[in-house]
């Protein structure tokens, strides 16, 4: 049995910051004022409404929807009467009022007798005339202890949005109007342990906060009170509509719930599912997420009626494995979950039984919401399974409407190296001090995308709440579409940060009501001027770059399978859609609800000397049983539209092509931390690309005015000529003997520089970092080392350089203002000494040595006694750096430049001290150009350096880098396979379209406004 | 009164004390044969320290495929597998391709490609299946309805023995006993076999 393996399966997405409830949301400090003063008394609110007629105000009712001019015209040709003379509608500056509407309001003045309302009733596309009707909403603070006489907070008539959604909604759902009670459905509200102490403390705190007591500062003060959750993302607008949940089965996947808990009216069912004789929750965290989506009391959740099962699938130790979840998932499929809350993840895409199951369930029309995962800032750190296709991934956000800094984000890995990540998050919400269920009762405030994700879990069971008459309908990807559809595009942060954007419940649960089954696409166009798109508007594109690719995720709402007929490419004429090559693979079947499509993209010779912007759309056909009858097939079309910003072909001094087909991550195997100091993250799972955790070093480059590349094939595969450098960073593969001598052979004949930033590698120190892993219960011992050294040194023996088995770790300047942390690397032991080489050294900390000192410990390693050792710890002196200018021994031609360095964590953005893309700069200048910096100049101590007596590692004997590697034999790790073939891309017929600019603006704008 | 000591002699007479017998008899091995012998019994210590007593038992019994008259028209309504990319089985045991099921959920029995209690990759002993649809059609032959008794009377642990407390019927049963499920992995991480669809009693895993 292989024994690639993971590390914890699932992470419960602790939430980062856990803060008492009275002292909630520091950010805002009238909050926390006012909470300082206020805990002594509890306290409740009371919600009243009141109506009342508004005199001369009438609401049209029509019998369709029309677009706001036709309605105008309805009603003037129906008031086509000379005695009515005063009337206007009412606007609504709302964002709905772009949209069809079925209704106006309109002041009218006439005298009795009312005959402009008699001829408005007679109109025959007039469904009624109502009068118009002012609605109060009281929120009233009660001191329950004193029983204060109510003080009287806000007064908050409707929005007229929420009044559109509303009358849209009810009648679209053909909700009864006399259910659409304004108080019966609002949760109780007790013990409201914050707020206001007293009414003479209200009156003082609003003065204050407004500073001027005679403003209308309703609505500040109901800032200054901490909104729910709930009411922030307006769920309140559709519990008084008789929206709470009722009737849909959501489950939480956690770590329990006690029975008597007192915010919880309808817990269905608890099961347990681990080896803990317990159904209640030991941690608080399936408490709280429980909370959000199903309390009634004091910090409310989304959906208080709806009937909340509870899954116990980890111990109080956070314990879980794989073969729980199967069995739980199996049960939930038995009772006919609707929605499952998955407040958990990990890296392990690969967990095959674990993603099928998942799968298995979006098949049975079981809506998946998961956590996207805390691992942000850094990109690159989506987490199974909420970046599968089927699952909506839900990422967090702050109260500032800026996603949260631990938030996961940037491309799925799945597809690397040839291919490019998909989308994810699907969405994003507040996650950031929300505040949800305490353990024993009360609240608390808790930050990560574990409260996220059951943010949208519980909107998502309100939404088909609402909409039960429409069950038909309901499946995980029409949901998604709602999702998304209605999302809000947050403004700071671009697609792979915030997926499509903000949660919109009201928008949403409009788009679901009126859902007709369709296919959808996400992303929905390519716009590379547009910031929202970054990265792919962050570089342009040219002839004879490498593809970009975009991975396009299929949403199809219509059935669980399908499949694409046809997918063709439509360049436009007058847009220099003829400058581009595109080419459409995609996945053979969608399924469950969902497939893939892939689209490559390339400036074809047409393009090589213009700056312009070259548009065109992809088309695509897919085919699907009917719902209703699977014999009968339907043919959906679904465009996606490409708006490339393409430029010259750059100079080749400009041009670096960046390795990542050697880069490997887990999974599929134990590949180690590079930095062996971090100890709490021990592997390397993150991509290693440019656009995951090299994103920052891409961006330095991209402002230094380099393009870079991606290489996600053999170094056969690339045609040297094209580039400046060829930039190798931690790579762990292995080199084809192919590879190797056409390397070779663009460095010394067509002049190839090439940058490699290594890592450590040692046997000793690997078989050291063994361990034990509950998760699987296996021994897992790395596969390489930070970097694959033995593999690299084969590669660069034809130049005589060599990297050594030394672990090095340790701070120090190179010239005067620049601070390095060498974290784990290794050191160079074999390099040509000619009089152009530059060899720089610095003393250093044997690293592996002071790991191998301390004793292994079972399944963690301790913490290395660092603060005794930093008095003592020896240094040694080591090279770290090497450039050298090839010549060919033959004729004395000089071929291209190699600089190496021995350690990658200050290129990469993982758990990086000390940046060193100055150094990356110098470098290139001199890959490039052959230029050395005076810098690097001045530490040159080529004379000085001895490299007798340095040892270079072997391979580990017996790791397992064969069963996943592309390059070794899986059945044989001594055996290299035949050397890869490169991929032929086939580029699509173009079917020329006669379209201009403007023409695609109006229709941009037409789309958008059909949303 | 002689009414009365003549229906008190009937009542003492042997044969009808043994017919009463056997009746009883006759209803508890019924009634215990439907409940499959299943129930759980749980104690959960709360937070506070006190026990919480959970029993899970089955509503009504399972109807099992025997009891249950099919006829094999295409008039019915059926339940079916809902999820398969390809593959369908209906209630009746019928696997069929998506594109030979009916709007009523049935599959076409005319169909070429319509078979039933279909066990083509299932393993004859283990009666493990590589392919889903294919255990679910194997397993509702009534002829499995002894081994699959046996599989819910040895239910080894709490998780598999609430799936059984909570089927109506066989092909609820089938349904949820062919998934993938802890038996299936190995190092929680890979499928032991590519056989991962079992209808039969498997062993036990913590």
């Amino acid at each position: 049995m292989t024994k690639r393996k993971s590390f914890i399966i699932f992470f419960i997405f602790i939430a980062i910051n856990l803060l008492n409830c009275d002292k909630s949301l520091q950010q805002d400090d009238e909050e926390e004022l006012i909470s300082a003063n206020s805990t002594k008394h509890d306290q409740r609110i009371v919600v009243e409404f009141t109506t009342s007629i508004v005199q001369h105000e009438y609401i049209i009712h029509f019998k369709h929807y029309y677009k706001k001019d036709t309605r105008r015209n309805f009603i003037s040709s129906a008031l086509d009467n000379p005695e009515i003379k005063n009337w206007t509608i009412v606007q609504r500056q709302n964002p709905a009022s772009d949209y069809p509407s079925d209704f106006d309001v309109i002041d009218l003045y006439e005298k009795t007798p009312l005959t402009g309302l008699e001829l408005l009733k007679n109109h025959p596309l007039i469904r009624s005339v109502t009068p118009q009707r002012l609605v109060h909403r009281t929120l009233k603070f009660v001191d329950t202890e004193q029983e204060y006489p109510t003080n009287e907070v806000v007064k908050e008539k409707k929005t007229e949005e929420e009044d559109d959604i509303i009358n849209y909604i009810s009648k679209h759902l053909k909700l009864d109007p006399k259910t659409i009670n304004n108080d019966c459905c609002v949760p109780e509200f007790q013990n409201f342990r914050r707020g206001l102490s007293s009414s003479t403390d209200t009156t003082q705190q609003q003065q204050s906060l407004v500073g001027n007591s005679n403003a209308h500062s309703n609505r500040r003060l109901l800032r200054a009170v901490p909104r729910q959750i709930t009411s922030t993302l307006k769920a309140d607008v559709l519990w008084t509509m008789g929206i709470t949940g009722k009737g849909v089965n959501v489950a939480v996947f956690d770590t329990g719930l006690s029975k008597s808990h007192p915010h919880f009216k309808k817990i269905k069912e608890r099961t347990n599912w681990t080896n803990e004789k317990s159904l209640n929750d030991g941690i608080s965290h399936g408490t709280f997420v429980s909370g959000i989506i199903g309390s009634s009391k004091e910090c409310l959740g989304f959906a208080p009626d709806a009937d909340l099962h509870i899954y116990r699938v980890f111990t109080s130790n956070q314990v879980s494995y794989t073969s729980w979840f199967l069995d739980a998932f199996n049960y939930a499929i038995l009772k006919k979950i609707n929605v499952i809350n998955l407040s958990i993840g990990g890296p392990d895409f690969m967990d095959r039984p674990f993603v099928d199951k998942v799968q298995e369930l979006s098949a049975n029309k079981v809506i998946m919401v998961s956590a996207i995962g805390n691992d942000g800032p850094l990109y690159g750190t989506l987490n199974n399974p909420g970046d599968q296709l089927d699952v909506i991934g839900v990422g967090g956000m702050n109260f500032e409407e800026k996603i949260a800094k631990f938030s996961s984000r940037g491309m799925t890995t799945w597809e690397l190296p040839l291919g490019y990540g998909r989308l994810k998050p699907d969405i994003v919400t507040y996650g950031a001090q929300v505040k949800g269920s305490n353990l024993k009762g009360g609240c608390r405030s808790l930050s990560g995308t574990s409260v996220a994700s059951p943010v949208v879990a519980g909107a998502v069971t309100l939404i088909i709440s609402g909409a039960l008459k429409r069950m038909d309908y309901i499946n995980p990807s029409s949901v998604k579409q709602a999702l998304i559809e209605g999302a809000t595009r947050l403004n700071d942060n671009n697609m792979f940060e915030q997926g499509h954007g903000k949660l919109n419940i009201l928008k949403s649960i409009k788009i679901l009501s009126e859902y007709q089954p369709r296919i959808t696409l996400s992303p929905t166009h390519l716009d590379m001027t547009d910031d929202y798109m970054f990265p792919y508007s962050s570089q342009p594109i040219y002839y004879t770059m490498q593809p970009i690719i975009v991975n396009v995720t299929i949403l199809n709402g219509i059935s669980v399978t399908g499949h694409i007929t046809e997918a063709q490419w439509y360049p436009y004429m007058n847009e220099n859609g003829n400058m581009l090559n595109v080419s459409i693979s995609y996945s053979e079947i969608l399924w469950p609800w969902s497939g893939w499509m892939s689209i490559h993209i390339v400036v074809n010779e047409y393009g090589q000397h213009f700056e312009a912007q070259a548009l065109g759309h992809v088309s695509v056909t897919v085919e699907t049983p009917s719902p209703k009858d699977s014999s009968e097939k339907i043919n959906s079309t679904v465009t996606f539209s490409i708006r490339c910003k393409i430029i010259p072909k750059p100079p080749k001094q400009k041009r670096i092509l960046w390795d990542q087909y050697h880069n490997l991550r887990y999974p599929p195997g134990y590949l180690p931390r590079d930095s062996l100091k971090i100890k709490q993250d021990p592997l390397d799972w993150r991509g290693d690309h440019i656009h995951t955790n090299f994103k920052d070093m891409y961006t330095h480059l991209r402002s230094s005015g380099y393009y870079i590349e991606v290489l996600g094939e053999p170094f056969t595969c690339f045609n040297a000529s094209n580039y400046g450098t060829l930039l190798m960073v931690d790579p762990e593969e292995e080199y084809f003997e192919a590879e190797i001598e056409k390397l070779y052979d663009d460095v010394m004949n067509k002049n190839l520089s090439v940058i490699i930033f290594a890592d450590w590698y040692n046997t000793t120190v690997m078989k050291h970092m063994k361990f034990y892993d509950q998760n699987t219960r296996q021994w897992w011992v790395p596969d390489t080392g930070g970097a694959n050294i033995p593999a690299l040194n084969e590669l660069l023996n034809v130049f005589g350089i060599e990297f050594g088995d030394k672990v090095l770790e340790g701070y120090f300047k190179m010239g005067e203002h620049h601070d390095m942390y060498y974290a784990s690397g290794t050191s160079i032991v074999k390099f040509p000494k000619t009089n152009q080489t530059v060899l720089i050294e610095r003393d250093l900390v044997d690293q592996g040595s002071e790991i191998l000192k301390h004793p292994q410990n079972g399944s963690q390693q301790k913490d290395l006694p660092e603060i005794d050792l930093k008095n003592v710890r020896l240094k040694y002196k080591e090279v770290i750096l090497g450039m050298l200018q090839t010549i060919a021994a033959s004729n004395g031609k000089k071929g291209g430049r190699i600089a190496v360095y021995g350690d990658s964590n200050c290129l990469d953005s993982t758990h990086m001290e000390k940046a060193c893309f100055w150094l990356l700069d110098a470098l290139l200048e001199y890959s490039m150009t052959s230029h050395i910096s005076g810098l690097l100049k001045s530490m040159n101590r080529v004379q000085y350096i001895d490299f007798s007596d340095k040892t270079k590692p072997q391979r580990l004997l017996h790791n397992n880098l064969h069963s996943y590697s592309k390059i070794l034999s899986p059945n044989d790790r001594d055996l290299k396979r035949p050397v890869q073939k490169c991929q032929k891309i086939m580029w699509e017929f173009p079917y020329y379209l006669n379209i201009t600019r403007s023409y695609i603006n109006e229709a941009d704008r037409i789309e958008s406004n059909m949303i | 009164m002689e009414v009365y000591i003549k229906i008190l002699c009937f009542f003492r007479k042997r044969v009808v004390l043994s017919l009463i017998f056997l009746f009883s008899l006759a209803y508890f091995l019924l009634q215990f044969n439907a409940l499959q012998l299943i129930r759980i019994n749980r104690k959960y210590q709360d937070d506070d320290g006190e026990f919480e007593e959970i029993n899970y038992k089955r509503d009504s019994p399972l109807i099992w495929r025997s009891l249950k008259e099919y006829n094999l028209t295409d008039s019915e309504v059926c339940k079916n597998s809902i999820q398969g990319i390809n593959l369908i089985v209906d209630e009746r045991g019928f696997l069929c391709s998506r594109d030979d099921l009916k709007s009523t959920g049935c599959c076409n029995i005319q169909a070429e490609n319509t078979h039933i209690y279909y066990c083509e990759t299932c393993d004859d002993v283990s009666k493990c299946c590589e392919v889903y649809e294919h255990c679910v059609s194997c397993c509702l032959n009534p002829d499995n309805v002894p081994l699959l008794q046996k599989a819910i009377a040895q239910a080894q642990n709490d998780r598999q023995k609430l799936l059984f407390l909570n089927v109506l019927d066989q092909f609820d049963l089938c349904l949820s006993i062919c998934r993938s499920n802890s038996q299936s992995v190995v190092n929680e991480h890979f499928y032991k076999s590519p056989k991962k669809h079992c209808f039969t009693k498997t062993e036990p895993h913590d």
